[in-house]
């Protein structure tokens, strides 16, 4: 996709400006978002008494402060942790927003844009940690994977159902009717034609709204 | 409209579909994720047409007709799930909150063996007066922070996804840079601009050293709120530019070659027709930004703990929650329902007025 959509007569006259604003963001690019992440691993491999002395150059390469992070903060739970509660939690919750969200797109219900609203308020619930704890306890789902996986299930559900909305909205609805003519089951429809349509989005959306945009009570301290 | 679709089905009967999604006007928000896999293959060298951003098919199509299940079998699967999905948002998401609207009424401690006693409104209407502090400035705060950041979020992102749009490694790799924050998580962004503030010898200190400057960044009431603008507007921007891309490129390429026929300048191109045909984007991305703007709490709670003038309603309920000794969940209950509301007044509302605007300018 080219961004050069002008006729010969102007481009002359474009290509100095165009230049000159893509080295803008070249060095906007660098200075907002390389700069400070370089600045961070150049900490992450330093000892902290050189961080200390002199913290804005780089001191010789070591690797202690990982193996220091593995061993004394039991990095190796959390990452375990981090993978199982993001990755299944994200896979639940997308696979639950694309149950929401294709009767939705396909208009199948009759209150389908009230149901659209009510996911859509889902986005910025008050956070309700004392009562989500308590129902967590009351339901047995306390202290155990198994539970803060299902109550991370939810937080993810309305960002899930809303990009999935739009994004089914977009394949042609005559691809369903082909394939109900076919005789093709709802599950395996959405699972073969729809999941591979819509692909990027198992494990996009609801990832990054996971790390991202997750409510308070997507994040209730003491567990595992 | 462009149908860029190919379904086939196998011997055994498989149902194959393989297909280049046409961008339209639904399909914005979601096409901006798309976009972001689409930049990280283009990066790796293995871009294939099929991942592709989306074809550019008409900028308007009318709404798909209802489809209809033609089987009783597949009504009935489409029930049960909808069902055990709604199941799930009104148990652990729905549920919750109705018990927090409750506790919202009591003056609840944590406390145990502490009675619990029906209060009435009077957490409600403690809001504003001397019995509890900060909540006038929060509401100021919460009203700042949310223009500021929808407002800067959404011209960075406009500007980042005007560059960014190109084809090539260059910004493929832009777009995979302005995303980072996403992934990395508000803990690490929160962390990562801490230390570059650190207002001993840290970067942005040794900067302003070089003016003979000195500030506490984070720890200075003038500086404090416009830095953690910044940081929310910094970790979301990739999001914003990721949404714009996709409505740029839906955009029919046709349109501006005609206008550039008709000898029209750069500037009225951007403001005639770059502009109003991003519509959907915009309603998505603006969207987004208030919402996520109101409920952010806890970037602010890693960067400043809502102190310097960063408390926002968000960060006051959790505060008045759970920040000090004589914590009291009913009252941070309260304000969390309290700002629901005020959230719902806003985001509602601009829904309807940004979706109308969309079928003014788009038809």
């Amino acid at each position: 996709m080219t961004t050069v959509r002008t006729t010969p007569a102007t481009r002359g006259s474009l290509r100095h400006p165009q230049l000159v604003s893509r080295i803008c963001i070249g060095v906007l690019v660098t200075i907002l978002f390389v700069l400070p992440i370089l600045y961070v691993l150049m900490i992450a491999f330093e000892s902290p008494k050189h961080f200390l002395n002199s913290p804005l150059t780089p001191g010789s390469v070591i690797a202690s402060n990982f193996s220091q992070a593995w061993s004394q903060a039991d990095l190796g739970v959390q990452l375990l942790n981090t993978v199982l509660y993001s990755v299944v939690a994200s896979a639940l919750s997308t696979f639950g927003g694309l149950l929401i969200a294709f009767p939705i797109a396909r208009r199948l219900l009759r209150g389908h844009s009230l149901l659209y609203t009510f996911m859509f308020v889902g986005l910025f619930l008050p956070f309700s940690v004392i009562p989500l704890f308590a129902e967590a306890r009351m339901l047995s789902l306390y202290n155990n994977r198994p539970g803060y996986i299902l109550l991370h299930v939810e937080p993810g559900l309305p960002l899930a159902v809303v990009l999935l909305t739009a994004s089914i909205m977009s394949v042609p609805g005559e691809l369903d009717e082909a394939a109900w003519m076919e005789g093709a089951g709802y599950l395996s429809y959405l699972f073969r034609v729809i999941v591979p349509l819509v692909r990027p989005a198992p494990g996009g959306p609801p990832g990054s709204a996971g790390s991202g945009r997750a409510r308070w009570s997507a994040t209730p301290s003491g567990c595992p | 409209m462009e149908i860029l679709l190919d379904v086939t089905q196998s011997p055994d009967g498989r149902l194959t579909g393989t297909a280049r999604l046409p961008a339209s006007r639904h399909a914005l928000v979601f096409s901006g994720v798309m976009e972001l896999v689409a930049s990280v293959e283009e990066l790796c060298g293995s871009s294939s047409p099929a991942a592709g951003p989306g074809g550019r098919a008409a900028p308007a199509r009318a709404r798909p007709r209802p489809a209809r299940l033609l089987s009783q079998g597949s009504r009935l699967t489409m029930w049960a799930g909808l069902l055990v999905a709604l199941a799930v948002y009104l148990l652990f998401g729905i549920v919750p909150m109705l018990g927090n609207v409750v506790m919202s009424f009591t003056d609840y401690t944590e406390l145990p063996g502490a009675p619990v006693h029906n209060v009435g409104f009077s957490n409600y209407t403690a809001m504003g007066t001397s019995n509890a502090p900060g909540f006038t400035q929060a509401v100021v705060a919460t009203l700042v922070f949310v223009v500021a950041v929808t407002v800067g979020q959404n011209v960075l992102a406009l500007l980042f996804a005007h560059r960014l749009q190109a084809t090539g490694r260059f910004a493929a790799l832009g777009r995979v840079l302005v995303f980072l924050p996403i992934a990395l998580g508000v803990t690490i962004v929160g962390l990562l601009w801490i230390l570059i503030f650190n207002p001993q010898e840290g970067p942005a200190a040794s900067f302003l050293h070089l003016f003979g400057l000195h500030s506490a960044f984070f720890g200075s009431s003038g500086w404090a709120l416009p830095l953690v603008i910044f940081v929310q507007i910094w970790q979301n921007a990739g999001f914003s530019t990721l949404v714009f891309i996709g409505g740029l490129r839906a955009i029919d390429p046709q349109i501006y070659e005609a206008a550039g026929i008709d000898g029209i300048g750069a500037w009225r191109r951007l403001r005639r027709i770059t502009f109003p045909l991003l519509a959907p984007s915009i309603t998505a991305n603006v969207l987004l930004a208030v919402v996520g703007a109101f409920t952010t709490y806890n970037l602010i709670y890693v960067l400043t703990q809502g102190q310097y003038g960063t408390q926002t309603l968000g960060m006051l309920a959790f505060n008045a929650a759970f920040g000090t000794a004589e914590a009291n969940l009913g009252y941070g209950a309260a304000v969390s329902v309290a700002l629901f509301l005020m959230t719902l007044i806003v985001a509602l509302p601009l829904m309807g007025l940004l979706r109308l605007r969309e079928r003014r300018l788009l038809g």
